[in-house]
């Protein structure tokens, strides 16, 4: 036959986490139609990976606006496939709106990380003016960009302003992402009633070269930041510790890994190895029955 | 029959989506995706009413008779036919063991002890347009089967092949099946041919038919020449052409099949577009044709015909065809169908 | 390499002829391998990139029980359960679910409403 087959697609698709969503978005297209959970998850794994891009050059883009910066993450969006654009439409002028076949839908709302009370606004503008709080728009994401150093450190603050503000948000646990300082706030919609939540991701901005001075002053603040970083990842990591029991939990019953493309990688190796390995046995049966080899039959013509 | 044999019997015999699933829909039965996810609910008990108890046995029955074979056609007269319908409708089932529950299908091991059978008279089945005589038998044969290259590089690493194909000694029961209708002076020999055995297979069965019936009608059989019907059938203004072969002005061979669901060859842009260019010159010797049957539930059945021309059969001097395949036919209709299709040609 | 496949595509459209396109036959036209991970990345794109949506994608089945089989597309129900991960595929001929059935689903693609619509001009 010789053709590509839907076993060597699916190989390509485990190559990168990239190809991984490109694929999956062509499944969709092609009759797999996802619930809306499978929709968040990918066009959340999605941003995370936009967002990390951005962060791999932060000199190129130490002047831009926040507009300039969430233009190039939908762009990127759409380059996953995703149908992401600036929205004029849902209830006023919302950053980033991906949708699926109009059916499914996730707002995002960003703002440079230059106050708390910046970043704040952009969360009040997302959730009370443009969700529009039905299950189908029931998720969306803040995209902060970190100009400052240690983007961890300032989420962990920036979470801790939330619930200064209103301290009726929740903070669930929510699927583990390849970004670093990612947390969900949840809160009821004002208009439904109806739970919305917001997956928070910081874009790694920082740009600050530095001199040997700089350097010394830096290790100084360092150390004292590592203390306090300690107490901060200890709460971090004792939610994470938690979050993983529901994530695996939640792996466990959906229909796609999405999650950790890395050992999705070798977890694929292992499943075609595994494959090869069945595909032995089922080949031993099958030898059991006379299989026709030219070769085998020019060999034994040529040891004549 | 008992629910389990006729289960057994459609899944060993008749093509899942175009024929055992529309037949199983048509009498209200569930109908999953496949066998396995069909089985289960038609085992259950009281799964089945008596009404259709008695439908799906007549279904199978049919099916025997008309579902993937090659036939042949021999001009009889109507008085052999009549005599013989009705010697046959006396006569008893054959002694031998492969008829013991007729019908049936063995188990691998039961074949391998009765080794090849020859057909052996299982029953007579009368119906409204003819009659049915339908013969049970045991016939082995080869199986090609395409195996995953790179499974096999598993085994042979040395080894690059492209495509590597394993050939499998199988053994099945074959129903033939010789339809005496109630007019017209022919006979029709219809000898199980399936899907996945190679061109060789019916032609025991029919040799063996053949023998036994000139011996019962005391007349020797010749079979008829279908080679008119592959240029009359691609004239014809009905059907789907879903294969074509044929040869061009200039001396070329083409051969041109449809993917299921597409229209008709005729109509197939590569093949007008040549047939205009080369001035309409065009032989075919290949044919086969599909047509659209509605059933009561306005479920469709698309029997079909092949005639198995060669370029040769154009060119040789033994320019005859005297087998054509059927498939996908459903029951005694579908047959009738093609036999009106077949018989102005002819 | 998106662009040198998109010029293929828009010379193809040109004839009336629609076929079923493998990624074998649009690397054909397009001068690519089909092998070429990059040439499947551009293809992804064609499929799913908002701005290009050049082609859909479907599924034919080549059964390893027939012979010179041509592929039989399948249904749009067949291809939501096969496309799943933890999918299946049922044999049109025997009924039976087919082992490994991803190994004998071939992807072919058609060209999108979008394209169609550019090559009428």
């Amino acid at each position: 036959m010789g053709e590509i087959t839907q076993q060597d697609m699916e190989r390509h698709a485990a190559t990168s986490a990239t190809r991984g969503i490109r694929y999956r978005l062509m499944r969709w297209g092609a009759g797999d139609v996802p619930d809306y959970i499978e929709f968040v998850e990918t066009v959340q794994l999605a941003t995370a990976l936009s967002c990390n891009l951005l962060g791999t050059n932060p000199k190129l883009h130490k002047k831009h606006s926040e507009d300039s910066l969430t233009e190039l993450v939908i762009i990127h969006m759409m380059g996953l496939g995703f149908d992401a654009r600036l929205d004029s439409m849902v209830g006023g002028h919302c950053d980033m709106v991906v949708n699926l076949n109009g059916d499914y839908k996730w707002l995002a709302e960003a703002k440079i990380y230059t106050s708390h009370s910046w970043v704040w606004q952009g969360y009040q503008q997302l959730a009370t003016r443009y969700q529009p709080g039905d299950p189908h728009s029931s998720h969306g994401g803040m995209l902060i960009y970190c100009r400052k150093p240690d983007t961890t450190a300032q989420m962990v603050k920036w979470q801790g302003y939330m619930k200064s503000q209103n301290p009726a948000l929740v903070f669930p646990v929510g699927t583990v992402l390849p970004i670093a300082g990612l947390f969900y706030s949840q809160h009821d919609s004002p208009r439904t009633g109806g739970p919305q939540t917001i997956a928070h991701f910081a874009v790694p901005l920082n740009w600050a070269p530095a001199t040997k001075a700089k350097k010394a002053a830096a290790k100084k603040a360092a150390t004292k930041k590592a203390a306090i970083k300690k107490a901060a990842t200890k709460k971090v990591a004792t939610k994470k510790a938690a979050t993983k029991k529901v994530a695996t939990k939640k792996v466990a019953t959906k229909k796609v890994a999405t999650k950790k493309v890395a050992t999705k990688k070798v977890a694929t190796k292992k499943v075609a190895t595994k494959k090869v390995a069945t595909k032995k046995v089922a080949t031993k049966k099958v030898a059991t029955k006379k299989v026709v080899i030219k070769k085998t039959a020019a060999k034994k013509t040529a040891a004549k | 029959m008992k629910v389990e044999t006729m289960i057994a019997l459609l899944r060993a015999r008749a093509p899942w989506r175009s024929v055992a699933r529309i037949g199983l829909k048509e009498l209200g039965l569930p109908v999953g995706m496949g066998w396995d996810d069909t089985v289960p609910d038609l085992l259950a008990p009281n799964a089945l009413n008596a009404k259709q108890m008695i439908d799906l046995d007549g279904t199978v029955l049919e099916h025997l008779i008309v579902g993937e074979k090659s036939l042949r056609i021999y001009d009889v007269g109507r008085q052999a036919i009549d005599a013989l319908t009705a010697t046959m409708s006396k006569k008893k089932a054959s002694p031998h063991p492969v008829v013991t529950g007729f019908p049936s299908v063995l188990s691998d091991a039961a074949m391998k002890q009765l080794g090849d059978v020859p057909p052996q008279f299982g029953r007579y089945v009368p119906s409204s347009r003819g009659s049915a005589l339908v013969y049970a038998g045991v016939r082995s044969y080869t199986r090609r089967i395409e195996l995953n290259p790179n499974a096999i590089k598993a085994v042979l690493p040395s080894m690059d092949f492209d495509s590597v194909i394993g050939v499998v000694n199988h053994r099945r029961m074959t129903y033939d099946a010789v339809w005496l209708p109630k007019s017209g002076k022919y006979l029709y020999v219809l000898a199980d041919y399936p899907q996945d055995a190679t061109s060789d297979f019916p032609a025991q069965s029919h040799l063996a038919l053949e023998r036994s019936l000139t011996k019962s009608m005391g007349v020797q059989l010749v079979p008829v020449d279908l080679f008119p019907a592959v240029q009359g059938l691609y004239d014809a203004p009905d059907g789907d052409v879903v294969e074509l072969g044929f040869i061009t002005d200039d001396d070329s061979v083409k051969h041109l099949k449809a993917r299921q669901g597409k229209k008709c060859l005729r109509k197939d842009g590569y093949h007008t577009a040549g047939a205009t260019f080369v001035g309409n010159a065009l032989l075919p010797f290949r044919l086969a044709v599909r047509w659209q049957r509605k059933l009561n539930s306005g479920l469709i059945v698309q029997p079909e015909v092949l005639l198995p021309g060669t370029s040769r059969t154009i060119y040789g001097l033994n320019n005859h065809l005297y087998d054509c395949v059927l498939r996908n036919c459903l029951g005694l209709r579908d047959l009738e169908l093609i036999k009106s299709k077949l018989s102005p040609h002819i | 390499m998106c662009l040198g496949i998109l010029k293929a595509l828009h010379e193809r459209m040109k004839s009336p002829q629609r076929g079923a396109w493998t990624y074998r036959t649009l690397a054909n036209w397009s001068g690519f391998s089909e092998l070429d991970p990059i040439f499947q990345d551009c293809i992804q794109l064609m499929v799913v990139h908002p701005r290009i949506r050049a082609l859909d994608m479907h599924l034919l089945y080549f059964s390893p029980n027939r012979a010179d089989d041509i592929g039989i597309p399948l249904s749009a129900e067949e291809e939501k359960f096969a496309l799943r991960s933890d999918g299946f595929y049922v044999d049109p001929d025997s009924g039976e679910k087919v082992p490994d059935y991803k190994a004998y689903l071939v992807p072919y693609f058609v060209p999108a409403a979008k394209l169609e619509a550019e090559s009428r001009g």
